[in-house]
């Protein structure tokens, strides 16, 4: 597993058994998905970029275009939501985005799927002081969690399924002060990387 | 088995995993008529606080959620073991839950695990029984973040005003 692979994510394969293609449409839907959450969290923008179609329309924090790298970004007013999402990652120490009921509502030769997914983010705040911290940061450092739903419309065009419409709906939230212990005590080899220091891009190297 | 056993095999696997996310979905948007889906009409639920049958949990449990102001329920680790029309599963599940106590809102976080029996008739899987199982919760004071407004334009609601049953997910109208 390579950047390489990890950029197929969507691509699917065209077989004559319907009950079969939909199988794999969800998974390949499913792990569109999941890459947006992997790219999220490494805060690697190529990976983000390759989640969306062109075109494709964001409303979660950010409303207008998911992915246009020529619409530039001006202080206070990203270009698009992935220089919406760059910056508000980097006011974090680390995030981890997670996924549990999957919905993927499509029909057995349809290009198109309605999605709803389950999502759980955890986020460590940097605070007052510290020059990534965000303009709302707290005198501390700062728990972050948050619970909701991504619903997208997704497309399958040459054979790949990508984001076509993401909007984000909040369920739930919750701010705290982190405990005293915890993270800081974790080996440094086994903490996560919000870039490709992280352990995902080296596992083929290191696993031989 | 045969590849198209093999097929099969994860279609109904597909099935009855898409039951505890109905079930979910249904819970948190106290959506009584998904819920009543999910379960075979004479299914049965024990869930410590109410056993019985499964029209009556739906009743129960619609009536103790919609006094609560954020419900959202997420599973994950699902094991299924599938013997022919019937199948027993392990389901992981974690429940986020605001709701109020003596006039003060607290966040409840609870995980624990659903013991199911599930039955196909007709072709159709739904839930036989299903034994709702605590592992760990805690409850504490809430952050009342739906008073800032970035956060309220799109927040979670219940059937039929969240964003679900909107002909906006569908990209049908306009915002």
């Amino acid at each position: 597993m390579t950047i390489e692979h990890m950029l197929q994510a969507g691509r699917v394969a065209s077989v004559s058994d319907p009950h079969l293609q939909m199988l794999l449409d969800k998974q390949a839907c499913a792990e569109v998905m999941m890459t947006y959450c992997r790219a999220i969290d490494h805060r690697d923008e190529e990976l983000l970029r390759s989640v969306f179609h062109p075109g494709s329309q964001h409303r979660h924090g950010f409303i207008g275009p998911s992915s246009d790298p020529s619409r530039p970004s001006k202080p206070g007013e990203p270009g698009d939501f992935v220089a919406y999402a760059l910056g508000v990652l980097a006011t974090h120490f680390r995030t981890h985005h997670q996924l549990g009921n999957i919905f993927i509502d499509v029909e057995p030769g349809a290009v198109v799927a309605y999605t709803e997914a389950y999502f759980t983010a955890y986020h460590r705040m940097r605070p007052k002081g510290d020059p990534q911290a965000s303009a709302a940061a707290y005198d501390t450092e700062m728990d972050y969690w948050v619970g909701g739903r991504y619903m997208d419309r997704m497309e399958k065009r040459d054979n790949v399924w990508k984001i076509a419409h993401r909007t984000g709906i909040t369920d739930w939230q919750r701010i705290e002060s982190p405990s005293s212990s915890g993270y800081n005590a974790i080996p440094p080899e086994t903490r996560m990387q919000q870039n490709r220091d992280d352990f995902l891009y080296h596992r083929r190297a290191f696993y031989g | 088995m045969s590849r198209d056993d093999q097929i099969q095999a994860l279609l109904d696997r597909q099935a009855i995993t898409e039951l505890s996310y109905r079930y979910s979905r249904a819970a948190d948007r106290l959506d009584r008529e998904l819920l009543t889906s999910v379960y075979w009409p004479d299914g049965t639920d024990d869930h410590g606080a109410f056993a019985g049958s499964a029209p009556d949990y739906v009743d129960w449990v619609i009536n103790l959620l919609s006094s609560w102001i954020a419900v959202h329920h997420d599973n994950t680790n699902i094991l299924i073991d599938i013997d022919g029309d019937t199948a027993t599963g392990e389901v992981h599940w974690t429940g986020y839950y605001t709701y109020e106590i003596n006039g003060q809102v607290h966040d409840h976080l609870a995980v624990g695990r659903y013991i199911d029996r599930y039955e196909r008739r007709a072709g159709e899987w739904r839930i036989k029984h299903r034994t709702c199982l605590s592992d760990w919760s805690r409850i504490e004071p809430s952050v009342d973040w739906r008073t800032d407004p970035a956060r309220r334009r799109l927040a979670g609601k219940r059937k039929p005003d969240d964003l679900l049953y909107s002909a906006r997910r569908l990209g049908i109208a306009a915002e």
